[in-house]
């Protein structure tokens, strides 16, 4: 009791503490909340975000049709006809409860067809050679909802006497069958007098498949389409494996057991489990019915997805730990503030005999219930954090994103758990740390002259030259030349450098401070002298201020310039995927060979596989195109030195109107896309080569050589002049791709004949309509359009790639975090500074120095600190960009065109310039509040601290 | 009050404190030799940097000295563990601090202050004890003021409360008055009087003002880190005496080293029954060195 009481009391006092310091408790949690925010919205993000890459992958296999999830099928081939009483144990299990799958299951199915049957239309002619061979009895789950009866009705169930019967209406038209007919099956496994040979059924409707544009994906719409239920007699399954199975001896040659799993419900954690079960479960099946094989399962899409989704949170986390590194660095900042104002209250209970270990279990408590509050907070953030992420375009560009709908997963929340330890520890230590020493003052400070414990253990110099030695190795051995998703190290160097040189110049800031000082004792400002001595000597207070703007503002120019380079290759590669403004493709086969995209994200292209008979004048006079050309691709062959041949691709164009309207780069050539053009329109039978080509052939422009071009099996040969080259071509992969001839269209017509089918590449204006009209603009012309692909669709594809997405959210929060650290520690820094000034300061004006001159003084000590971070952040960020982004990032493997580093000038420029007005502000907010109370009262007013 | 045949509450042995202040060193006790009965009133003087205050922390359990040895109540204080140090000074021991920043937390009342060293002990009563205290130090109708509401003679009286909150046989107090004018001061010390002969409480308080002499029984002047004169005020006449600690250690005072242009050496001698120290010849310097241990080497129980 007396314990509890003791308890009691101390808590009682923390409560009335930490209700009289709520500014700072406040500052505590929203820091905290903010670090659990990132600490647990990473996870819930990915999370999210894993389900979209679950929905890509199950799109993939849909789009191969098949299932996400079990398709079990029993063939007589793998064990003879069996009875449906020998089939029921795999039914029963298969379609059970969800429990062997370890995931929701969104449908299931079965299709049930016996032996084949002979069918007679005719009962009067009893000839053999009229009937009709393989004819099952077919039953499927669900059937009428897969189908659309054209004529008659759905066969019903009967327990007895005449079975019904529907069949495929195609079927019906090839065979005479019509609707009311009663038609007769024969069953030749059994002898002409069983009375089991023969069963009258009656067709009582037609049926087929519903229309549909997507690929089916319910059993029933699956079993619709399947050839095996299309030439068969459909029964209902209670029919089948009812009436029909009691009349009959027969057996059944098929059965199909399909199983499709919520792909919502599927969980990074449960991919491990599900891989497991499919095993089991595949196990079992064939336990309870040997045979019985497991034709297809999400094992596949599970495993792409689970190892993409390890790419995402692994990339998060390493993406990630800088900022939340800072965060905690901010966290104990903080504490350790509070901590510093408790210490009074801990020498007095120390001092009353309060004994160190109820101060601890106290703080204790007083910090998990802080942390929970601050991880209550911070989960909410973080589904903010998880949303932001989601909508995140670029660097600092938000869109609408991709829908998400953030949970707390037992990831999400073992982070949160842990962040709460953490943050535990952050606040009990100090304070325990700061009970201890709380009876003892006999250490009398030798005051700010000290150096920070890492310089006194030049542990700074050693992470510098640690530093310089990492990112000269790499460069040197261009080690990296990587994506930004596989190779951290694009963002962990430069973080690494501008820690380093922070505290490279936190070792020589005293000393150019010094400098500064013995400059200014030459001039007449005293107020600069004393602060440039003071810069000179005061070495923990700069150390935060001075490190955050550094490291802040110069890793967002990198940053700013990394967005920049990735934004112009996304925009760049998916103007070079189209080749130009818009490319609307035609109905056709597909594209032989090259020209492919090789992220996935979108589809190959495909080509017309009809006579074109517009001509570019009609095309043209369509209301909002500007122009056209035609691209097509064909496989030829090029003669080259020595009178090889080799295969090549040939891209035949219009030239002119592909020099208006194609995408082209400066980097792709020597001479303009105008001058290629000009030459292949000016010259018969001229073609433009890889400039690669040229240069390993030993040819040059002017040469003639053979191309043999292929067309439809037939060939024609013949010479042709170089009449330029190119080291890059758009919609050409040359790390991939074949090389590639470029020449004209016509010409090429003119030796093979009309080449069937091209892509249209086609520039729009602003008066273009919607593009249902274009298509059927177009149509009427001929051309018939399955697909339009432009760069806007591909860059927005890419951009939501949650990879991607991921990173530049995760970069996006971290530059608004560490902007809003930054001034919040500035803010820290200017006030405690100030407070921790006040005995000097009241010296000084004590000794004479005008109020004036006092604001002069703190107002240089601000501007010393906010110009030496800009200026050495402006010139890290700049000098990171050009050094390191030409050598940490390249051109990812199989895309093209060649990635160019870039240097975002205009963020430089704009982060330099808001993070400089807002600590401009927060100096001047500080000196107006002290011109309002007047200095010399401050300064009186703090002496009584 | 007489102090004869009292037993000491504390007593104090051959206290040696150095403080570590970077690469140097500080002596702030050099042997110091002190008694304190009980139910006594003890002043302590002495300049800045003479060790008054180290002395006070080494009463409190809050430093431990570096030699020499304190004696609380037959038991040697070095010898407490952190545990009975923490007990010794949650219910034997008051302390009153000149800043009233140490003495009481800012964002509780006066009453809440007072009440708090109980409530950290267990005490039920602690609301209704805290009020008495403060009306005994005058306070009742200031008891929900915080610190900030109140001058800095009132913030002491409170910090006088707090101190007594649970009923202390020591009272501990530095510089308790530094911050008061002489009105309040004295106020203040007649108050700690009254306490203590009220209470048999024992204390000691370390000050600078003049006015302590007045109100204590006895006064020690500190000088170098050890005990120098020792002052007992009566009605009828003031007693200077000369301290000599436990190893024969004498301390003059500054006035009369000046007086007597005293400055390195001096000689004594023994003349009838007492020493007679005066200032050696400079050519005695180097002559003879066993006058000059002889000097620092008076009999026992010659003062």
């Amino acid at each position: 009791m007396n314990r509890l009481r003791q308890l009691g009391a101390t808590l009682s006092l923390t409560w009335r503490r930490i209700r009289n310091q709520w500014a700072a408790t406040l500052a505590v949690l929203v820091a905290m909340a903010s670090l659990v925010a990132v600490w647990v919205g990473l996870p819930m993000y990915a999370d999210a975000a894993s389900r979209q890459l679950l929905s890509i992958e199950v799109d993939e296999n849909a789009e191969e049709s098949v299932p996400f999830g079990y398709l079990f099928g029993y063939n007589r081939l793998s064990g003879g006809p069996k009875s449906w009483a020998q089939l029921t144990p795999a039914d029963d299990f298969l379609r059970g409860d969800a429990a062997p799958f370890g995931s929701a299951i969104l449908a299931n199915g079965r299709l049930i067809q016996t032996l084949p049957y002979q069918l007679v239309l005719d009962p009067d002619a009893e000839a053999a050679d009229s009937r009709l061979d393989g004819y099952p009895l077919t039953s499927a789950s669900n059937f009428s909802d897969g189908i659309r009866i054209v004529e008659g009705r759905l066969a019903e169930e009967v327990s007895s006497g005449e079975f019904e019967a529907n069949l495929e209406v195609s079927v019906a038209v090839e065979i005479g069958a019509v609707v009311g007919q009663q038609i007769t099956i024969v069953n030749p496994r059994v002898g002409l007098d069983d009375p089991q040979r023969t069963l009258d059924i009656t067709i009582v409707g037609l049926w087929t498949a519903r229309d549909t544009t997507e690929q089916p994906q319910l059993p029933e719409e699956r079993f619709a389409f399947s050839p095996v239920l299309r030439r068969s007699l459909v029964m209902p399954e209670a029919t089948l494996i009812g009436a029909y199975d009691q009349a009959t001896t027969e057996q059944f040659a098929t059965v199909q057991w399909l199983v499709l799993l919520d792909a919502d419900t599927v969980r990074t954690n449960d991919v491990s489990d599900l891989i497991r079960r499919t095993e089991r479960v595949n196990r079992t099946v064939d336990e309870l019915v040997p045979g019985t094989r497991l034709l297809a399962s999400p094992v596949e899409p599970l495993r792409r997805f689970e190892q993409r989704v390890n790419n995402l949170e692994n990339g998060l986390a390493v993406y990630s730990l800088p900022t939340l590194i800072l965060l905690l660095a901010v966290v104990g900042l903080l504490v350790n503030s509070t901590i510093r104002t408790r210490r009074p209250e801990l020498a007095m209970l120390r001092g009353r005999g309060v004994s160190r270990s109820r101060i601890g279990l106290t703080t204790v408590l007083e910090a998990a219930v802080l942390s929970l509050v601050a991880a209550g907070l911070g989960v909410l953030g973080a589904r903010f954090v998880a949303q932001l992420i989601a909508r995140t375009q670029t660097f600092l560009e938000f869109g609408d994103g991709i829908a998400i709908e953030p949970r707390l997963t037992s990831r999400a929340t073992g982070a949160a758990a842990t962040a709460v330890v953490l943050l535990v520890i952050l606040q009990v230590v100090p304070v325990l740390t700061a009970s201890r020493k709380a009876l003892d003052d006999t250490s009398r400070d030798s005051g700010t002259l000290r150096k920070p414990w890492w310089q006194r253990t030049y542990l700074d110099l050693m992470f510098v030259a640690g530093v310089g030695f990492f990112g000269w190795w790499i460069l040197r051995n261009d080690a990296l030349t990587g994506d930004l998703v596989d190779d951290p190290v694009v963002i962990a160097l430069p973080a690494a450098t501008s820690l380093a040189v922070g505290l490279l110049i936190l070792r020589l800031f005293p000393v150019v401070m010094t400098g500064f000082a013995r400059l200014a004792e030459r001039t007449n400002s005293t107020a600069a002298l004393l602060a440039f001595r003071r810069a000179s000597r005061v070495r923990g207070a700069v150390t935060a201020p001075l490190l955050l703007i550094i490291i802040t503002a110069s890793l967002a120019i990198y940053t700013g310039s990394l967005a920049k380079t990735l934004d112009l290759q996304l925009l760049d590669r998916a103007h070079h995927v189209v080749g130009g403004t818009d490319v609307l493709v035609d109905n056709g086969r597909p594209l032989a060979g090259a020209w492919r995209i090789e992220d996935g994200a979108t589809r190959p292209a495909a080509i017309a596989s009809t006579n074109r008979s517009a001509t570019q004048s009609q095309i043209s006079q369509i209301w909002g195109i500007d122009r056209a050309s035609r691209l097509t691709n064909l496989p030829a062959s090029l003669e080259l030195a020595g009178g090889d041949l080799v295969g090549v691709n040939f891209a035949g164009i219009d030239p002119e109107p592909f020099a208006q309207l194609a995408f082209w780069r400066d980097d792709y050539s020597e001479s303009t896309l105008a001058e290629l053009m000009a030459n292949l329109e000016a010259t018969p039978d001229s073609v433009l080569l890889p400039a690669s080509t040229l240069r390993a052939e030993r040819l040059t422009v002017g040469d003639t050589t053979t191309l043999r071009l292929r067309v439809d099996g037939a060939q024609a040969t013949y010479r042709v002049v170089i009449v330029g080259s190119f080291e890059q071509f758009p919609r050409w992969i040359p790390s991939s791709d074949l090389p590639l001839v470029v020449g004209n269209i016509t010409d090429a017509e003119a030796r093979v004949g009309s080449i069937q089918g091209s892509a249209l590449l086609v520039q729009t204006n602003e008066l273009a309509r919607d593009q249902a009209q274009l298509r059927s603009d177009l149509g009427n012309l001929g051309i018939d359009i399955d697909q339009t692909q432009t760069p806007a669709t591909i860059i927005e594809t890419l951009q939501i790639r949650p990879e991607r997405q991921g990173i530049f959210g995760l970069l996006t929060l971290s530059f608004v975090l560490s902007a809003a650290l930054t001034i919040l520690g500035f803010v820290f820094y200017a006030v405690f500074g100030f407070t921790n000034q006040v005995t000097e300061l009241g010296v000084l004006r004590a000794l004479g120095l005008r109020s004036k001159g006092l604001l002069t003084l703190v107002g240089v000590d601000l501007l010393i600190v906010a110009v030496t971070g800009i200026v050495i952040a402006v010139l890290t960020g700049v000098a990171m960009s050009r050094w390191y982004l030409p050598r940490l990032i390249d051109t990812p493997t199989g895309s093209a065109p060649l990635l160019l580093p870039e240097t975002d000038t205009v963020a430089a420029i704009g982060i330099t310039a808001g993070l400089a007005i807002a600590l401009g502000l927060v100096g001047a907010l500080l000196l107006a509040g002290l011109r309002r109370v007047r200095l010399f009262e401050a300064v009186k007013l703090g002496g009584r601290r | 009050m007489s102090l004869t045949n009292h037993h000491p509450i504390i007593e104090c042995t051959q206290l040696v404190h150095v403080y570590r202040v970077g690469a140097s060193e500080v002596i702030a006790l050099q042997g110091l030799d002190l008694r304190l009965e009980q139910g006594e009133m003890l002043g302590i003087v002495g300049s800045s940097g003479s060790g008054k205050s180290t002395l006070l922390k080494v009463l409190s359990g809050l430093l431990t000295p570096t030699g020499g040895r304190v004696v609380l109540e037959g038991d040697n204080l070095s010898s407490y563990s952190a545990k009975q140090l923490d007990n010794y000074r949650r219910s034997k021991l008051g302390f009153v601090w000149q800043e009233t920043g140490r003495n009481l937390l800012p964002y509780l009342s006066a009453v809440d202050n007072v009440a708090l060293p109980m409530k950290l002990l267990g005490s039920g009563n602690a609301s209704s004890r805290a009020a008495e205290l403060l009306m005994m130090v005058g306070l009742k109708d200031r008891a929900s003021h915080r610190p900030s509401e109140m001058s800095g003679g009132e913030q002491q009286r409170v910090a006088l409360a707090v101190a007594l909150a649970n009923e202390p046989t020591i009272l501990l107090a530095d510089e308790p008055t530094g911050e008061l004018d002489t009105a309040t001061t004295r106020a203040m010390f007649a108050l700690m009087r009254q306490i203590g002969e009220s209470s048999g409480l024992s204390q000691v308080i370390v000050s600078h003002d003049p006015e302590l002499a007045r109100y204590v029984d006895r006064v020690v002047r500190i000088q170098d880190g050890r005990v120098a004169t020792e002052h007992r005020h009566s009605e009828h006449d003031d007693d200077v005496v000369m301290m000599v600690d436990s190893i024969g250690r004498l301390q003059l005072s500054p006035e009369h080293l000046e007086e007597l242009g005293i400055t390195d050496r001096v000689r004594a001698e023994v003349i009838d029954g007492a020493i007679q120290i005066r200032r050696a010849n400079p050519l005695d310097k180097n002559t003879n060195n066993n006058a000059d241990a002889d000097a620092e080497r008076p009999e026992a129980g010659q003062p």
